[in-house]
Order: structure tokens, then sequence, then C-alpha cells
């Protein structure tokens, strides 16, 4: 009784109130973005897949012939060229996760104790995640490794054709050697990030038991990070179809470094969007799983850190 | 006031990401104000410089009182498309690799019918007949309709191959080798030589060359000898893409190694035995060399020969900084045998002078190309560019007091005259509604520098089969999306 007296005594709320508008303003852009850059984005290259330029222009495939464009993507996986594409793309999920991440954690961690060395170390790995990638290709390409380039003389001397470094089979190695270089900053800047969120009194702890630095690595910084190392492997999973622009400005994608990504950046810019569209669609039904699979798995190891 | 100020950001969020379409400048957009009085050109900044159209630009301004603004740059063909579709800058465009048959299909050129019906100024030739042979035949494609018009002029008639150090060649009484045997007993007797290069502890190379930037000069070479060897007729075919029964659908054929490639193989096994085979004949990691390291090592003297192109002076001279200390010409291509018959493959020849649709001065376009045409305008381009001709014929222009000082001019117009010229492009809606897909070397992939770095993996027989499975297993989507 006295409730439905006080809810008879209380003004009818509007709904479209201030605060209901402005939060309806703040979000229009966000929600709109997405509706147009994601999903839109999406369905259209859905929707590419079922169409094929002719003459310039796309067109629908016939009903009879509707599936033409994953026949043919099924027949190139038999192409030497489209098989290579495949293999240059899954080497980085080496380069990213097998051998950047682990060595990403080493120097994080001796940036994190503050090893003799470590703000050197701290300003070399920093300065090519600040440079634009253009110029550390630049600087990579022309500048260290190159007849006129600082590595020149060294190389001279051991009788070691540099010029050959970018041709043929060594091609994929440096632009891998590159890719390390480069992503060792990005990922010493997160981890490092993560290592400090470490309390302080497990580390004293750890130092009065006499833990020495290794099995302090092992042990107790690894799984305290590990939300952070799952971020950068899931990260570095996701690179096997993102990496481009390292093959694009070090070698052009030629010698078999011509990875998935770059082919769909380079196909989209004619006019047969159908074909990277395509290519797109069957690598996110393969990959989408397997990393959302991968994730799952990894943060069952450690569990939640709460600290 | 918060649904005020809620509405103002919002909107002013809107607003911003609004904007005009078109890049680059509003030029052209000015021009509808003056009428016809003002033309903007755009060259491709390459190797000819931008000397000749500056003239050229000069004297037509002074006889015609239409102001030319002619621009160089190299990334024209990354905006060109947008522009011919959108809001086009310039009112013609000059440069390679312009797929103007594409843009012709889709109604974004200007049909230049009017131009070739007109007659040259100084002349009573018609522009049609101006033109070098064999170019305006392929100056002609279809429109969105399919009836057929001119859509563009051609830029430069060309001439490519071993350009040489005519004074190297003096010191040493070594003469200009006129078969490929010669070359190659040349190349060993430059390599036995050892000439040191001073402040060097390499000597004097046969041939210096980018396999890092431009392994495709060596082109110029195995065309030649591709046509010397299978004939123009056979290479003619060749370049059609239809199958043996005439039809689009077996194109692929053509690249088929054991039949109507054979000679491609062939002239290609040829440079696989001068050069990846010979690593002695090239300077010091030429097959991973820069563009610039090649320049400045042929320019400095450390290598006698340099495959290039027709802009070659100019682009050496440009790249090192300085006229080059020695006299340079380009040698015809040493022929496959004594017997083999005189060729010119015409670097360049699918080169464009093409005017969009959408310009607003389509006659002054028409007018200044045709103004291209005359003696005077042809005089300038062989001059400024050094070496280059544009696609016109030069029979009766006189051109002695340039190449009296110029052996390099000379040498380029001998190679266009004394030969038979041929060209690679083809017609095929094939090769340009799939770009740089079917056309010599298949998906435009080139074997040379690989072929120094792994010779074992680029042999004639292993180069030959990968381009013919390439083929066969990309025509069918290259057919369907040329449409036949």
């Amino acid at each position: 009784m006295e409730m439905s007296a006080v809810k008879k005594g209380l003004p009818k709320k509007k709904f479209f109130n201030g605060t209901t508008i402005f939060i309806i303003v703040m979000l229009f852009y966000p929600v709109a973005h997405f509706l147009l850059m994601w999903l839109g984005v999406n369905i259209n290259s859905i929707l590419l897949t079922f169409q094929t330029p002719v003459r310039g222009k796309l067109q629908w495939l016939p009903l009879d012939d509707l599936f033409f464009n994953y026949e043919t993507l099924f027949v190139s996986f038999q192409m030497e060229t489209r098989q290579s594409l495949f293999l240059a793309s899954l080497a980085y999920f080496v380069v990213s996760c097998l051998v950047t991440l682990p060595i990403s954690l080493f120097f994080s961690y001796f940036i994190f104790k503050k090893i003799r060395g470590s703000n050197f170390f701290k300003v070399i790995f920093f300065i090519p995640s600040i440079l634009p990638l253009i110029i550390l290709t630049i600087v990579y390409r022309y500048g260290i490794f190159s007849n006129q380039g600082i590595l020149s003389p060294m190389f001279d001397a051991f009788g070691w054709n540099m010029a050959a470094l970018f041709i043929d089979k060594s091609a994929r190695w440096m632009v891998w050697l590159f890719c390390v270089w480069a992503g060792i900053g990005y990922n010493v800047i997160l981890l490092t990030a993560g290592m400090s969120r470490i309390p302080r009194e497990i580390l004293e702890s750890c130092k009065m038991d006499g833990v020495k630095p290794m099995r302090e690595f092992f042990k107790v910084v690894i799984p305290l990070t590990w939300p952070t190392i799952t971020t950068l492997f899931v990260l570095g999973m996701m690179s096997v179809f993102g990496v481009f622009m390292q093959p694009m400005f070090i070698t052009q994608g030629q010698y078999d470094t011509m990875t998935i990504g770059l082919h769909i950046y380079q196909a989209s810019r004619g006019i047969g969007l159908n074909e990277p569209a395509t290519l797109g669609l069957f690598c996110s039904i393969i990959g989408a799983p397997i990393i959302l699979l991968t994730r799952f798995l990894l943060n069952k190891r450690y569990g939640d850190v709460e600290f | 006031m918060t649904l005020a100020f809620s509405i103002a950001f919002l909107s002013t969020l809107l607003l911003s990401g609004c904007g005009n379409s078109s890049s680059g400048s509003d030029n052209n957009s000015n021009s509808g104000g003056n009428g016809n009085q003002e033309l903007y050109i755009c060259v491709y900044d390459g190797g000819y410089g931008t000397e000749w159209i500056e003239e050229m630009a000069a004297d037509y301004e002074a006889k015609t009182g239409v102001k030319v603004y002619a621009e160089a740059d190299q990334s024209i063909l990354d905006r060109l498309e947008d522009q011919l579709e959108n809001q086009s800058d310039y009112d013609i465009y000059m440069s390679h690799d312009i797929n103007w048959r594409n843009f012709a299909a889709r109604g974004l050129l200007a049909n230049l019918d009017e131009l070739y019906t007109r007659t040259v100024e100084g002349t009573s030739v018609a522009f049609v007949d101006r033109v070098v042979e064999g170019g305006a035949t392929l100056a002609r494609g279809e429109d969105e309709n399919g009836a057929q018009h001119y859509f563009k002029v051609p830029y430069t008639q060309g001439a490519g191959g071993l350009i040489y150090n005519i004074d190297m060649f003096a010191e040493h009484g070594w003469s200009v080798p006129t078969t490929y045997a010669e070359l190659m007993s040349l190349s060993q007797t430059i390599v036995n030589a050892q000439i040191s290069i001073p402040d060097s502890r390499e000597n004097v190379a046969p041939f210096a060359w980018s396999g890092s930037d431009r392994q495709y000069y060596w082109d110029y070479l195995v065309f030649e000898w591709w046509a010397q060897m299978a004939g123009l007729e056979k290479v003619a075919q060749v370049i059609e893409y239809k199958g043996p029964t005439g039809s689009y659908s077996d194109g692929y054929e053509m690249f088929n190694p054991a039949t109507y490639y054979k000679e491609f193989i062939d002239a290609y096994d040829m440079w696989y035995d001068l050069i990846a085979m010979k690593p002695s004949y090239s300077a010091p990691d030429s097959y991973g060399n820069l563009l610039a390291t090649a320049q400045a090592q042929f320019a400095n003297g450390q290598a006698a020969m340099i495959p290039y192109g027709h802009w070659g002076k100019y682009e050496i001279e440009n790249a090192v900084g300085r006229e080059l200390d020695f006299d340079i010409a380009m040698m015809k291509t040493p022929k496959v045998s004594s017997t083999s018959p005189e060729v010119n493959y015409m670097v360049g020849f699918g080169d464009s002078m093409i005017v969009p649709e959408n310009s607003p001065n389509k006659e002054a376009a028409m007018d200044f190309l045709a103004y291209m045409a005359t003696d005077e305008a042809c005089y300038t381009f062989v001059e400024k560019a050094e070496g280059a001709f544009l696609a016109f014929d030069y029979s009766n222009i006189d051109l002695s007091a340039l190449e009296a000082n110029n052996t390099y001019i000379k040498s380029i117009h001998d190679k266009l005259t004394d030969g038979t010229n041929f060209h690679l492009s083809s017609d095929n809606p094939i090769t340009y509604w799939n770009v740089n897909q079917v056309m010599p070397w298949i998906e435009n992939k080139y074997y040379y520098a690989s072929a120094c770095a792994q010779p074992a993996n680029n042999t004639a027989a292993i180069v030959g089969a990968s381009i013919y499975n390439r083929a066969k297993a990309g025509w069918p989507v290259w057919l369907r999306n040329a449409g036949l």
C-alpha cells in the first residue's frame, strides 16, 4: 500500500530524456562505424565471393556456377604459387610465436631485472617500434644490407656476397630477420608493462628464499604475465594472415615471400575483388576457430592472474 | 544544453568524414574558367627527363598562346585510374603501363578519331600516317559499346640492348660483336685482359646490370634472339594468345616450350649460358645490385657494357650526377648467327599518351598531340631526351646536327631504322583485362636474378615448364575475366 502510494506520487519518467539522448548520440558514431566498417564490409566481402569481373565490371555468377570462385580457389591449392603463398604465411607463426616472442620474453626479463646494459637494449628495441615501417625497411634494405650499407665492409672482408641476400632463397630469411628485429620492441613494451605489475612482495619473497633468476623467470614471472603472453601469442598467430608490408617493402613479394595478406592487398587494387574476397573468407573460416581454440587452451594453462 | 552540445558534436563528426574524393591538385577544375586557354599535362617522371616537355610546352605556347602546364610525376600510375574515374587533374597523361584498352572499354578515355584525320602541320601527311608503322593500328580499341576508335597516341618507339663504352673498346682494340658467338668471345677476352680498376681489387667486367631493380633489361636481347630464331610471323602468332585451333580457350598452348614457345625458351637459354653460367662476365654482385650501383659501375668504367633501354644515356648521367666522360652507343644486339635477320624490339612501344573522357579541354589536348607530331617537336624530344624517339615517322626529319656530336643518338637512330621493328603488344582482351598476367613472362615473373643465384633451379627446361604450367593453371580465370 505504501509502495503504490509512493509510486503514484512519482512523476512519470520520459524515455527520451536528456541522458538517454546523450547516450544515443555518443554511441551513434561507434555503432555506425561498426555497422559500416565491420559488418557491412564483411557482408560485402561474402557477397563478392559470388561475383566475377567480366570486362571490368563485377557481375553475379549464374546459379549453376555460383561457387566458381570457391572451386577456383580449391583448384589453385594444387599450384606451386598458391602453396608457396600459404607456406610463406604460415612461416610467420614460427617467426612471431616461436622466435620473436621467446626472445622478447628473455629481453623483457633482463630489462625488468635492470641487468647491466638493460637501458641500452631498451633503446635498441623501442626505436623500431616508434619509427614508421617504411623508414625501417629502407634503413634495413639499403642502409644495412646493401653494397653501400654499414655492414658492407664486414661482409666484403669475409668474402660474403651481400647483394645476394635479397635474391632467391635467402630473400625470405631476410624478411623474417627483419620481422624479428622490428617485432621484439612491441612485445618488450607489453611484456615489461605486464612484469612491472607483479607485486614486489612476491619478488622479494623469491629473493629471500634464494630463488635463482632462471627459476624465478619460469616459475613466477611467466605464470604471472601469462595473460600478456597469451595475447601476444594470439596476435602472432593472426600475423599469418596479416603480414603484408614487410615483404612488400623489402622484396615486393618476390622470391616466395608473397604472403596471404600481401596477395589480398595487391589483388584488391584491381577490379577482380572476388578472388581476394574468397581467399580472405576461406582463411577466416579456417583461421578463426583455430585461433579461438588456441586462446582458450592457453588461458586454461595458468587460469586468470589476479593480484 | 547537453542535447544541443551533443547534436553539434555529432554533426562535426559526420561532416569531418565528408570531403572531396579526388586526390591531387585542383588544377584542371580551374581551367574551365579560362576555357581552352590552358592545358595540363602529366608525364611519368622517368628516363626521358622533363627538359623536352618544358621546351615543347614553351614552344607551343609561343606558337598558339595556349598556356601549357606540364608536370612530371613518378606516382601517377598509382593515381591514374582513380583520376580517370572521378576528376582528372590533367588533360593528357603520358606514361608506360597505362592499361588504356581497359580504360577505353569502360568509357574513361576520349575518342581521338578526329585527331588521326588531321594533317600534321608543316607536312602534307595525315596524323594517322605520321604515327610509326603499326602504331596507329595498335592505338585502336573498343569503347563501352564495342565500337572501334582511336583512344591513344603511341608515346615512343624504342630500342633496347647493350650500351657499350666506345672509348674502352677503342683503347683495348675490341670490336663490337655482331653475333652471339662474338659476344661470348669478347666477354671472355675482357675477363682474360684483367684490366684493373683504380682503388679496387676488382677488374673491369664485361657487363654491369641490376638484378634487384632492372633484371628485365635483359629482355631487350632475349626478345630479339627469340624473334630471330622463331621469325616475326611466329612471334606475332604467339602474342595473339589464341590456341592452335584459333580459339581463346586453349591460348595457353602458345606458352608450350615444346612447340610455340620453343624459341623463346631457347633465347632464354642463350642468356643463361652467357650470364648465369658465367658469373665472371658480370660485375660483382650484379644479380643483387641496385640500379644505382649498376649505373655507377658502368659510369665509372668498371664494366664495358650495360643492358638498357633507349633512355639509358639520360638516366645514367642523371643518376651519377654528371655527364659521362666517355662516348657511348647502343650496339645492335649480336645476332643468333651471322645469317639471322636484323630485328629491333621496340622497347616501350606500348607506352601511351591518353586524354581522359572527363577532361574539359579535349580539343586543346588533341591540338597539342597534333603538335607533337611536327618535325620541330620530334626533334626537340630526341635532343632533350638524349636518344629517345617519339612514335612518329622520323624519315624526313634531319637529325644530322644532333648525330654529328652524339654517338648515342646516332646509334639509337640506326637501330630503329636498320632492321625490322617488332613489338609484343597484344590486342587480345585476355591481356588487358588481366593486368600483368598474360605476357611473355607469365604473371610478370622474371628468372634472370634467380638464375644467377641458383643456376641449377632455373635452367631453360625448368623455366619453360614453369611458364607453361602457370599459364595453363591461370587460363580459365583469365578467360572469364576477359569475358571470352
